[in-house]
């Protein structure tokens, strides 16, 4: 009897594993058959050719930090940052609104700390560190007489600056672009042509 | 006068007992940034996040930016954000919130990596309660498989946070919080919340903007607003909120 009860478990267990066998062989011929449904799906990439670079010469690029006392109209606004009495306002790829904001109720706009490939700021032991494209640059800021020194510069300290797709495309790498530039920012192909 | 004199050393004390400090450091030296922030200093020490890395520069010599240590995280996890406190770091990124301690400033240590969803998040701290907001994008791949959501974790062990309270949201980007008002960019809105109980948190106002919220600084009972048009202003206190400048 007991050997009849064993006998029988076992051919129970191989039936299910012998089930779970076919099982998976239908599944697996299943997926097979919807792998080209994945490639011709609406499975999309964003446009690579969507987005070009903005190309700057590195000689230039570490001549390009300049205070313009000036305002400059606001057009692409990112991160923020306040220092003492100031407000900083990053322009996507150029640079930082200085806004004198002494009196919140009425900030005003008192110049513009040009810096080609800016998206990050911050202020530590009274000097301002910004991204200028992959370089990481130390500036000595007198804002109330609106003036600016660069004290430090640490090249190629950063990563490259992405297109808005979230990478660099592979025709505008170091290697396939002119040689000595970086990449200061992006246009929107469709809106330049 | 002596009586006031010890007043003042006891509440300097009292301050200076909280281990996880105020909400970001603000001195003559330093300032404050947003909860969408990659740079930030603490001391003599400037910290950069750039998607894969968590860098550290010495910057005790201001004609110098030295690296001290450029620690890599996990290759499927974009660092997003990065906020302080006066000794730990708190990086907001697509696989969760990383806490990182600063008693060796020159080499941030790992403490633990808060998991949740994949979402883009940043952070900020008050006290010991951890504000994060999750957000779907559609445009970025890595991101849209989120959630909606704002959540509040206890940071009593660093070592162990854990979440104590969750609230859906629109679409959540930048955050700022001081004292018991908690401000968060959703949408199109700028939403304020009363904090004074961090386990229960109560919608004050909903406002509706001109555009798409980015990142808050509220500080001293001003919050300052940058959105796809400009920065707007507000002045806040108990219940009521008060538009109070806005430049284009």
């Amino acid at each position: 009897m007991a050997f009849l009860t064993k006998w029988i478990v076992a051919f129970r267990m191989n039936q299910a594993s012998f089930q779970r066998v076919l099982v998976i062989r239908f599944a697996m011929k299943k997926l097979l058959l919807l792998v080209p449904i994945f490639f011709f799906s609406g499975f999309t990439y964003p446009d690579r050719q969507q987005f070009i670079p903005m190309l700057m010469d590195r000689s230039e690029l570490e001549v390009s930090v300049k205070l313009v006392a000036m305002a400059m109209p606001i057009r692409d606004p990112g991160r923020i940052y306040s220092y003492q009495h100031w407000l900083l306002l990053v322009e996507k790829y150029k640079g930082l609104h200085l806004i004198d904001n002494a009196d919140p109720a009425h900030p005003i706009r008192k110049g513009f700390l040009r810096v080609p490939g800016c998206m990050s700021m911050a202020v530590g032991n009274g000097i301002l560190y910004v991204d200028n494209a992959v370089d990481l640059v130390g500036i000595k800021m007198d804002i109330n007489t609106l003036q600016a020194t660069e004290v430090a510069r640490n090249t190629k300290a950063l990563p490259e600056i992405n297109s808005p797709d979230g990478y660099v495309p592979w025709e505008f790498s170091r290697a396939n672009r002119p040689a000595n530039t970086e990449i200061v920012g992006w246009t929107n192909q469709t809106a330049t042509l | 006068m002596k009586k006031i004199l010890l007043l003042l050393a006891l509440t300097g004390l009292i301050f200076s007992c909280d281990t996880l400090g105020g909400s970001s450091t603000d001195s003559a030296s330093t300032g404050t940034g947003g909860s969408m922030a990659r740079f930030t200093c603490v001391g003599n020490h400037l910290y950069v996040v750039d998607e894969t890395f968590l860098q550290t520069f010495d910057i005790s010599d201001s004609t110098k930016i030295t690296r001290t240590s450029r620690i890599q995280s996990n290759w499927s996890n974009r660092i997003e954000t990065i906020f302080p406190t006066d000794s730990l770091l708190f990086l907001g990124s697509t696989n969760g919130m990383y806490i990182y301690n600063l008693k060796n400033p020159a080499i941030p240590q790992f403490v633990y990596l808060y998991t949740h969803v994949l979402s883009c998040d940043p952070v900020v701290v008050q006290g010991k309660y951890a504000y994060v907001t999750l957000r779907t994008d559609h445009d970025t791949w890595s991101c849209n498989r989120g959630v909606d959501q704002l959540e509040v974790i206890d940071l009593t062990k660093t070592n162990a946070p854990k979440n104590v309270g969750t609230y859906p949201m629109v679409n959540p980007r930048g955050l700022g919080i001081d004292g018991t008002h908690l401000f968060i960019c959703d949408g199109m809105d700028l939403l304020a919340m009363d904090a004074t109980d961090p386990l229960v948190l109560k919608e004050i106002k909903r406002i509706e903007l001109d555009g798409t919220p980015y990142d808050v600084i509220a500080k001293n009972g001003i919050l300052t607003l940058s959105y796809s048009s400009g920065i707007k202003q507000y002045s806040y206190a108990n219940d009521t909120i008060q538009e109070i400048s806005t430049i284009y």
